[in-house]
């Protein structure tokens, strides 16, 4: 017995210990020699990423490129969607963030200003020019004189509607808000249970039933160009009587909407869902983000499908898109500067950026892809304005934070019909805790210096 | 009592005793010294996440935290709420578990023992999982499909009183079998006389139990009391994952996931100040310890009786 | 003669309705494991038509193929290993070291110990983790192997001391003093005495540890994420939550795979577990 005991213990032992030893391995080697007998130092980079659903295409990518670049190692990271912001947090805590990182590019406003990621001007010319929009798209993280991220590929959600419904009813893709209300009271005629929802939408926090109260926001914001006032972008412009007013029409409106079902049962319901209820025709419309479009797939040929995004008041020129960028940065304090640069312009150069588009579906960044796939290609049609940098607050100085939270589960529960509360109260709410986010920033409310545009805000009334 | 001690036991207790405990004490000060002298400190800081420059702010923080906006009271409502209710839940239930167990026997009997504490082994990933998937308010929620759909489907988290009461049947789901475990062991500790003896005198399963076994496994009833209520206060993993993978509300945020966004979390730009988050764990440590001394006095008080 | 006959009916008849009650309970209890093992053999495409149930002719392993097949689980498997065993190892041996000295020795200060010991149960690693990575970080021990097993040694095994201490409490003085009188060495007594006592209790701490210690995945996470090799199971897991639920089959596996060590442990120890169990909370 006490033999076993102790070849137990030998063997525990040796398992335990592997592990240390082969940690204390090196990294692999540090040079290497190319054909002319020089030596090379090797440059090894980490490269983080959230999508372990891309994780095949993305290793090809890899692989192909240390195979065009012996000098350069990637070690690729995957995490997901939900611990990205804690891991890049800690990571920041310590000073180690990957060499090339994901981050929306609409985001990275914080790193930038904690100093953590390299300026990537010097490098941007000809880079930036291969981009949709002129490279407006760099915009996002243009601050302090620097460009920080990298676009890589479009994340919006856009509307996808059944065509052949559409056809059977005698519509065709609304043109602005009103037609588009039009278009769901139609809709909503078709099918006697309310299960059935015209716009399928997910009615979760940070799902996107909010998302058109934020349209609705941008609209007014377009109609009346207040994004012409220089402190727009800041987003501490204070607020009047005529703009909680507007504001609470729109949480009516949508209320109202929700009332008589033109969202079927959204309270709930999950991104899947909601799209697996278009896919049967269950609903009329979905708004999806654009890069499930891979989930549309079992349509097949029941039906025809069309893309657009959330139309807008008539005297408007451009839609709004829930959109960001998915975009990757480079570290400032990595060792390897010139490869992480290398490789991040490989990752959004022509022969990847094709290839994404062709395999995962994806709408990138440049100019010059080819989307090979008709809905891919009316995909991309309809997300040509996610880039719009004029309307969102790229300057914002303080962070809502858990506020955010609180606030979009207002709005949400309002437009459910969860709330006591009057739309005044509820917008007056949240109007208060922007304004104590920004107190606990040490900042407070700006006066507007542009009067607004008038304009006909007739869409925002309540019809039957 | 001291002086049945032996002599030389009494001559080398006290150094042997520290050296005995080194480990704890090199420990103690290490994670629970260094920690809270630290943690004070950066506690009247503005310390930020970039972990730039750093200014002493007197008491600002505190005072933050004890205003209305932090969200600290009701954060501490809701932990010990949850703590209560579980406690009193996972106590009661795995009581008559337990007993229903006991007047099992055989092979039936250690099934459902093995059945039951299942899932306190499984990690909170696995629970989480299994319970988001559960409790999902579309029409493919797992109990949307078991139970028949109502139409509109059901929306098992949509008002704040039934996501507690969710997150308080997933949590008594997973330590259920910790209670009824004790209790069981217990139980079986029980001498069968006096269980034969009540049975001759022609009491039924019911008194026995209310009038035998329940007294006589007090010292249970302590243990799982305070274990369930440790548990309630610390839980973390289900509150956490249920408002980032599921549309859990954010009103029903626990002290120890405050604790977390503050630090780590979800706000998104880097401004996060980290001197929050410590200053809220060193108010959260203070007031535990008052509780815990308070529970100690009143458990010592009944346990004497 | 009837009165027997019917208090034997009854019995019967209670023992059934028990056997149901029980029954239900258990069901509802495994119901969850059930679906995750399902939702693990099935593609994407059969897990939405048919979440809940299990259609034979339908069932795959690709899953699991694709998780196994990950080129760092071996890796990922054996840090699990070793972060676990060590774990398990130091808690319980400085676990029962803390319980023997509070418990026989009753040096002065001993009771202030045991205070500290309980309020640590308290905390979770989410709370305290600000100023101990920090410190980690100023000793540049993060992404190094020291940064997993370091808390272990330096970490305070609270419930170990309490249910040690506890249980070393009610063991009759008179066996102490025995050994005492004839002059035997601490050393001696812990040895011969105490540890084979505490061995139940031992157990219970053991599985504990095991079971926090093989799941965690925030301290990974925050502190050797940076370094591939060093990466523990959980934290390979992550690599499969994929944001929509089109990656659920792979991650059910991942998670199967995991959890598999922690039962096959469970149920290979639960006899030393419940003796552990009743010997702690027994009245002495």
């Amino acid at each position: 017995m006490k033999r076993t005991l102790k070849i137990l213990a030998l063997i525990l032992t040796f398992i335990v210990a592997l592990p240390l030893a082969l940690a204390g391995c090196g990294d692999g080697r540090d040079y290497y020699e190319d054909e002319h007998g020089n030596r090379i130092a090797i440059s090894k980079i980490k490269f983080l990423h959230i999508w372990p659903e891309h994780n095949a295409a993305l290793t090809k990518i890899v692989n192909d490129f240390m195979a065009a670049n012996p000098a350069i190692r990637v070690e690729t990271q995957t995490t997901s969607y939900g611990d990205i912001q804690t891991y890049l947090n800690s990571q920041l805590l310590s000073g180690s963030l990957p060499d090339v990182f994901f981050y929306w590019s609409k985001q990275v406003k914080g790193y930038i200003d904690s100093d953590v990621l390299l300026d990537l001007s010097p490098y941007t010319d000809d880079w930036k020019n291969t981009y949709i929009n002129n490279g407006e798209a760099w915009e996002w993280a243009h601050r302090n004189g620097g460009y920080y991220s990298a676009p890589f590929r479009v994340t919006g959600n856009i509307i996808v509607y059944n065509k052949s419904l559409f056809a059977d009813c005698g519509l065709t893709a609304p043109a602005d808000i009103v037609a588009f209300e039009d278009a769901l009271k139609r809709v909503r005629n078709l099918s006697a249970s309310n299960s059935f929802a015209p716009l399928a939408v997910t009615g979760v926090a940070g799902g996107t039933l909010v998302q058109l109260y934020t349209a609705f926001q941008n609209f007014v914001g377009l109609q009346q160009e207040g994004y012409l006032d220089p402190n727009y972008k800041t987003g501490r412009l204070e607020t009047n009587d005529e703009i909680l007013a507007n504001e609470a029409k729109m949480l009516t409106k949508l209320r109202d909407w929700y009332r008589k079902y033109y969202f079927g049962y959204c309270d709930g319901k999950t991104e899947s869902t909601a799209i697996r209820n278009f896919v049967e025709g269950n609903a009329a419309m979905v708004l999806m983000n654009n890069n499930n479009l891979y989930l549309l797939d079992d349509i097949g040929d029941d039906f025809e499908v069309g893309f657009m995004s959330i139309p807008a008041p008539s005297d408007v020129d451009y839609t709004y898109i829930y959109s960001d960028f998915d975009g990757f940065s480079i570290a400032k304090n990595t060792r390897y500067k010139e490869a992480s640069v290398k490789f991040l312009k490989y990752l959004t150069g022509k022969a990847v950026q094709q290839s994404f588009a062709d395999t995962e579906g994806s709408i990138m960044t440049l100019s010059d892809i080819v989307y090979k796939n008709a809905d891919q290609q009316s995909m991309a049609v309809a997300l040509k304005d996610a880039g719009d940098a004029r309307l969102a607050y790229t300057d914002a100085e303080f962070s809502t934070g858990d506020y955010d939270n609180k606030n979009a589960e207002s709005v949400l529960n309002f437009i459910m019909d969860k709330s006591a509360a009057s739309a005044s109260k509820v917008v007056q709410d949240i109007y208060s805790n922007n304004v104590k986010a920004m107190r606990d920033a040490g900042l407070s409310p700006l006066a507007w210096t542009v009067a607004p545009k008038t304009a006909d805000l007739s869409w925002l009334d309540l019809r039957t | 009592m001291k002086k049945t001690q032996n002599t030389l036991l009494i001559r080398y207790r006290n150094l042997k005793g520290w050296v005995l405990s080194s480990q704890v004490v090199v420990a103690v000060l290490l994670t629970m010294v260094y920690p809270i002298v630290f943690s004070l400190i950066l506690s009247f800081t503005d310390l930020k996440l970039s972990l730039g420059n750093i200014k002493f702010i007197g008491w600002s923080n505190y005072i933050w935290i004890f205003g209305r906006d932090s969200g600290f009271f009701q954060a501490l409502l809701v932990s010990m709420g949850f703590s209560a209710v579980s406690t009193l839940l996972q106590t009661v239930l795995g009581f008559l578990i337990a007993v229903m167990l006991y007047f099992m026997s055989g092979k039936l009997q250690s099934f459902f023992k093995t059945a039951i504490y299942l899932p306190v082994v499984l990690p909170s990933a696995v629970v989480s999982a299994m319970w988001i998937m559960m409790y999902a308010g579309d029409e493919f929620g797992l109990l949307n499909i078991i139970f028949g759909l109502t139409n509109p489907p059901f929306q098992w988290l949509g008002t704040v009183s039934r996501s507690f009461i969710a997150v308080v049947t997933a949590n008594t789901w997973r330590y259920l079998g910790i209670t009824m475990v004790i209790y069981f062991v217990n139980m079986n500790a029980v001498s069968k006389d006096v269980i034969d003896g009540a049975k001759v005198d022609g009491a039924n399963k019911f008194v026995i139990m209310m009038r035998i076994i329940f007294p006589l496994t007090w010292s249970a009833t302590t243990m799982n009391i305070i274990m369930s209520m440790i548990g309630g206060i610390k839980s973390f993993d289900l509150f956490y994952l249920f408002q980032t993978n599921a549309n859990l509300t954010y009103e029903l945020t626990p002290v120890s996931v405050l604790i977390f966004r503050a630090g780590l979390g979800n706000a998104q730009v880097a401004n996060i100040r980290l001197a929050l988050s410590v200053t809220m764990s060193l108010t959260l440590a203070f007031i535990l310890m008052i509780i815990t001394l308070a529970t100690n006095k009143l458990m010592s008080k009944k346990g004497d009786e | 003669m009837a009165l027997r006959q019917y208090k034997k009916s009854a019995d019967i008849l209670t023992k059934i309705f028990l056997g149901i009650v029980l029954a239900a309970i258990a069901v509802t209890v495994l119901f969850p494991l059930y679906y995750v093992l399902a939702t693990s053999l099935k593609a994407y495409g059969e897990y939405v038509l048919n979440p809940l149930g299990l259609n034979f002719s339908k069932l795959i392993f690709k899953n699991y193929a694709e998780v196994l097949g990950s080129k760092n689980l071996l890796g990922a498997t054996l840090n699990s290993i070793t972060v676990t065993v060590t774990g398990v190892v130091l808690t319980v041996v400085f676990s029962a070291l803390a319980a023997f000295a509070i418990g026989v020795v009753q040096f002065r200060g001993s009771g202030f110990l045991y205070f500290i010991a309980i309020s640590t149960m308290f905390f979770t690693g989410e709370m305290t983790y600000v100023p101990m990575y920090l410190l980690y970080n100023k000793l540049k021990l993060l992404n190094t192997y020291g940064v997993l097993l370091l808390p272990y040694l330096v970490g305070i095994p609270g419930l170990g001391i309490v249910l040690g201490a506890n249980f070393i409490r009610k063991i009759p003085k008179e066996i102490h003093e025995a050994a005492f009188l004839e002059g035997a060495k601490l050393r001696n007594v812990f040895v011969s005495i105490d540890l084979r006592l505490l061995l139940p209790i031992l157990s219970v701490v053991a599985i504990m540890t095991f079971q926090s210690v093989w799941s965690d995945f925030f301290w990974p996470m925050i502190s050797v994420m940076g370094n591939r090799k060093l990466h523990t199971l959980p934290l390979m897991m992550i690599g499969f939550k994929a944001a929509d639920a089109s990656m659920y089959g792979q991650y059910c596996a991942g998670l199967t795979i995991m959890t598999l060590p922690i039962v096959v442990v469970y149920c290979f120890f639960s006899k030393y577990f419940l003796q552990g169990m009743s010997a702690g909370a027994v009245k002495g």
